[in-house]
């Protein structure tokens, strides 16, 4: 099977591991949040690596991005980017507060974001690692809040040495509050929008492609 | 300015223009935006870069509007095609931000090592660097007045 012909199946396999960490993330949330959290919908691309910020949104709009790093058994970069409403509203969501509280996010805003970052993050990550049986260590999570492309270019400059051409890009839609369940006050229903992409190294992806090849519906345990 | 036109130049593009236009670039994080102007015939160029060309990698990759060097060698060919000679260019640069505490790790972070790298490489070429707004951690938008020669940055902070 040739690179070429693979890379579909990279793309639905990534989607479906990425789908399934989503629904891991919105059941962690929920317990975070003390509200119910679903998946509301769900998409996968592919982006060239000076497109990325484009398939986001536009180049200056208002965006908070949480940035994680993988070793081990693949190297890369994943990014979960909130447009500024969702953040807040996550903010406030986390921290209690009636919802359109937050005008500008403060340190204990960050942290809670960073923590939010951490669990969507880490779900996926989990897919993955289960999935391709890969052990895959995630670093810390860092946080920037300014223009969408300028948080998005200065996460891909560190990839350009690793010739990286392509990013796998999810769109999730949560909602959240939706007062059910676990609820312990009144919440209305919001939906928050965020963007979830993934970097790899060139040996990565390589890697992943050559157990799709031999495993493509994860049956490789 | 009824009739200035605003040309918009991508990351890891590069644009020339004369007076009467103005060149934009967007969401300017760790990238660097070089502006080279000729104050006489009011011809400029605007490239944006996003790293300096790789060392030590074989095969060397191919030349990329994405480097640094690259971009100004190929606005330095844009601009000499429209007549302007290089000892008359003067240079702005802006970017070179620290977005995420993500590099600190590193010697210095892509920021600081974009604008290392231009600077060297405009200093290699013998042009004067006038102005920069440059670091910080801060996204950048920069328009380039191609009448006068100035630039407008903004940010949203």
């Amino acid at each position: 099977m040739s690179t070429a012909a693979l890379d579909p199946i990279v793309l639905e396999a990534l989607g479906r591991m990425a789908k399934e960490g989503s629904i891991k993330a919105s059941a962690s949330m929920s317990k975070l949040i003390g509200q119910t959290t679903a998946v509301e919908s769900f998409a996968v691309r592919r982006a060239m690596v000076e497109e990325i910020a484009q398939t986001v949104g536009k180049p200056e709009d208002q965006i908070t991005a949480i940035v994680l790093d993988m070793s081990g058994d693949a190297f890369g970069s994943m990014l979960l980017i909130f447009p500024e409403t969702s953040a807040k509203n996550i903010a406030d969501l986390l921290q209690k507060r009636p919802l359109g509280s937050t005008h500008t996010l403060t340190d204990p805003d960050i942290s809670a974001l960073k923590e939010t970052g951490n669990i969507i993050a880490g779900s996926f990550l989990a897919a993955i690692s289960n999935f391709l049986d890969l052990n895959i260590i995630e670093s810390v999570p860092r946080i920037s809040s300014d223009m969408l492309k300028a948080v998005i270019d200065s996460v891909l400059a560190s990839f350009l040495e690793q010739r990286l051409e392509e990013a796998f890009v999810f769109e999730i839609q949560f909602s959240m509050g939706t007062n059910e369940g676990m609820a312990t006050q009144h919440v209305p229903e919001i939906k928050i929008n965020t963007h979830f992409v993934l970097l790899l190294d060139s040996k990565s992806v390589d890697k992943i492609k050559g157990i799709l090849k031999e495993h493509p519906w994860g049956e490789r345990r | 300015m009824a009739d200035t036109q605003i040309i918009h130049v991508q990351t890891a593009d590069m644009q020339v223009g004369e007076q009467d236009q103005l060149l934009q670039s967007t969401g300017i994080g760790s990238c660097i935006v070089i502006t080279l102007y000729d104050t006489q015939k009011k011809i400029g160029a605007l490239a944006h870069a996003m790293v300096e060309r790789p060392k030590n990698i074989t095969p060397s990759p191919t030349p990329s509007l994405r480097y640094i060097e690259d971009a100004i060698d190929a606005m330095l060919v844009a601009l000499k095609a429209l007549g302007v000679q290089k000892q008359n260019l003067v240079a702005k640069l802006f970017g070179g931000a620290h977005m995420f505490k993500v590099f600190d790790s590193k010697t210095k972070g892509v920021g600081a090592q974009n604008i290392a790298a231009a600077h060297t490489k405009l200093q290699q070429e013998g042009i004067t660097i006038v102005s920069n707004d440059t670091g910080g951690n801060v996204g950048r938008t920069v328009l380039f007045d191609l009448s006068t020669g100035t630039v407008k940055i903004t940010t949203l902070v």
